[in-house]
């Protein structure tokens, strides 16, 4: 086994990954502003270079940067989730023809393992990665390499700064990394938070070259053992393994803000109804069961008679099943809606999720066999004829419920209904 | 029918004589996908490629991962548009094929190709 400073890390991350997604069958958007919305079409969070320079803002709401978009003929996309998770299932899985040591950060980021890969050169292997990926993909990804995640991020940064899209740290020499550094804030250090570099900045901590210069005994009087290690992986000491087994998620939330204000517990009931069954679907759809149910609604913060509202719910037995959850989250609602408000906002959050598989059988498990079945079957229609063919009667939609998404592209490569469409002539 | 597969099956009252013959399914994505994460499936329309029996409507098998041969079909972009063109290579050039022309394909035309066309799934009823 080499040893552990000797490791070769590297961080591939995904450029504008939705943009990238919504360029992929519109050649004409190429070298021209691009922006995604989030959910109902909120606020833009992803940004093409061209985007990025004429000035919109990560996170903007939409309507703030309309003068902008309307300036320079920004094309706008809604998001379209069924798109960039098949993607990003794509990437991931040709990253894993590199190597099985694979961290999946996030939808477009992922770190890989390469310390025991032959290999002749770091910058041709990541090279040839970013190559394949844009190739069988069309998504453009940058790739940092160095000896630390820490240090990989860094080397991303920088990678996504030049043309060829990587960089490595591994073949250089210690001048170039700490100038390197030497350029790069301390709060874009990977774990330094926005609270942190303020404490950073005040102590006359400006750049990462002068974090990873600072004195050991001082840093952990003053701050945290998590910021010791960081240092450390600035210097080249890996602290941070990479985390191969997928983390379970504990718990799982599904809320909107609606477009108007609502005051009727029937309107009520059918967006929570909603949530549920995206939520029960969710978990389902990861094997998972869960414990605990909150139902919450609430009015605008930024009104007067500001009310948020949660009721918990502790389920008898765990479940993922729609219709028991449906039910038990109508009762909850009754329980706490109270008359005369303006409702902003409605959720539901499952947690102490665990897998099903893991739960111990009781006296009573098996009356839910049939409903298990009954979940199965309206799962895979579902998945056949397009999400909602069957679902519970409280769940019909209304108009203002229904996702706003007035700039959707409607392409989904994994739903042939859905496929994009290519023209002959 | 444009698929060459022939999708029999095998009726069994008595214990079937083809018991220890018995294989897996026809997996259709087994067979028309060689490379998945590279492969997408598209959707076509208009009908100026039926020569090359592709209809409007009909479904294409595209796989990213391949380069160009000679007549072949590609999905390229042409003119800032995904389109479907037969491709022909001609003393070491590529070039797109229509009815009445040929288009140089090189790197200062500014065509690229998106993928090649590896089946296509047409319905027959």
């Amino acid at each position: 086994m080499q040893p552990i400073n000797n490791r070769i890390i590297a961080l591939v991350d995904c450029n504008a990954f939705y943009v990238s997604c919504e360029r992929l069958f519109r050649p004409d958007l190429a070298r021209k502003p691009v922006v995604v919305l989030s959910n109902n079409d909120g606020c833009i969070i992803s940004r093409s270079t061209e985007a990025k320079q004429i000035g919109i803002k990560m996170g903007e709401p939409l309507f703030k940067a309309k003068p902008l978009i309307d300036k320079y003929k920004v094309a706008v996309f809604s998001s379209n989730y069924e798109l960039y998770g098949d993607l990003s299932r794509r990437v991931m899985k040709i990253l894993k023809n590199f190597t099985s040591d694979i961290e999946f950060y996030s939808i477009d980021e992922a770190f890989l393992d390469l310390t025991y890969i032959k290999m002749s050169s770091v910058e041709e292997y990541i090279a040839n990665i970013r190559k394949i990926i844009l190739q069988w993909t069309g998504i453009p990804v940058s790739i940092g390499a160095a000896n630390t995640k820490t240090l990989a991020k860094v080397a991303n940064h920088i990678a996504k700064k030049k043309r060829v899209g990587i960089e490595e740290f591994i073949s250089k020499d210690q001048d170039y990394i700490n100038k390197e550094l030497e350029k790069f804030p301390v709060e874009e250090v990977w774990g330094i938070g926005r609270q942190l570099s303020k404490f950073f900045h005040n102590n006359n901590f400006h750049n990462s070259y002068q974090l990873k210069c600072a004195d050991n005994y001082w840093v952990r009087k003053n701050s945290s053992i998590v910021v010791l290690k960081t240092i450390h992986e600035l210097q080249g000491i890996c602290c941070f393994p990479l985390n191969f087994i997928p983390i379970v998620r504990k718990n799982c939330c599904v809320s909107r803000s609606f477009g108007t204000t609502i005051t009727d517990i029937n309107d009520l009931k059918e967006a929570l109804v909603n949530h549920c069954i995206t939520a029960a679907e969710r978990i389902r759809s990861e094997g998972l069961i869960t414990k605990t149910m909150h139902v919450f609604i609430k009015t605008s913060k930024f009104k007067n008679n500001y009310v948020s509202r949660v009721q918990k719910v502790d389920l008898p037995m765990a479940t993922n099943n729609t219709i028991e959850l449906v039910n038990l989250s109508i009762k909850a609602l009754e329980d706490i809606y109270v008359k005369g408000y303006y409702y902003s906002k409605a959720g539901i959050i499952f947690s102490e999720l665990e897998p099903k598989d893991h739960y111990t059988k009781n006296l009573f498990s098996d009356l839910n066999q049939n409903l298990d079945h009954l979940m199965n079957i309206i799962d895979q229609t579902n998945n056949r004829f397009g999400r909602g063919s069957i679902t519970i009667a409280e769940a019909r939609q209304s108009n203002h419920f229904k996702l706003r998404r007035k700039h959707f592209s409607g392409i989904d490569t994994s739903f042939i209904k859905m496929a994009p469409i290519v023209r002959t002539n | 029918m444009k698929i060459p597969l022939i999708l029999q099956k095998v009726s069994a009252g008595f214990p079937s004589p083809a018991t220890d013959y018995v294989q897996d399914e026809i997996d259709l994505n087994r067979e028309l996908i060689k490379n998945a994460p590279a492969t997408f499936v598209i959707r076509v329309q208009g009908n100026s490629m039926n020569d090359h029996k592709i209809a409007s409507g009909d479904l294409l098998v595209v796989d990213r991962s391949l380069g160009l041969s000679n007549d072949c079909i590609a999905i390229i972009n042409f003119n800032n548009e995904l389109v479907v063109k037969n491709i022909i290579k001609q003393s070491n050039q590529f070039y797109i094929k229509s009815r009445d022309e040929k288009i140089l394909i090189n790197e200062h035309s500014d065509i690229n190709v998106w993928g090649i066309v590896t089946y296509i799934i047409h319905a027959t009823h």
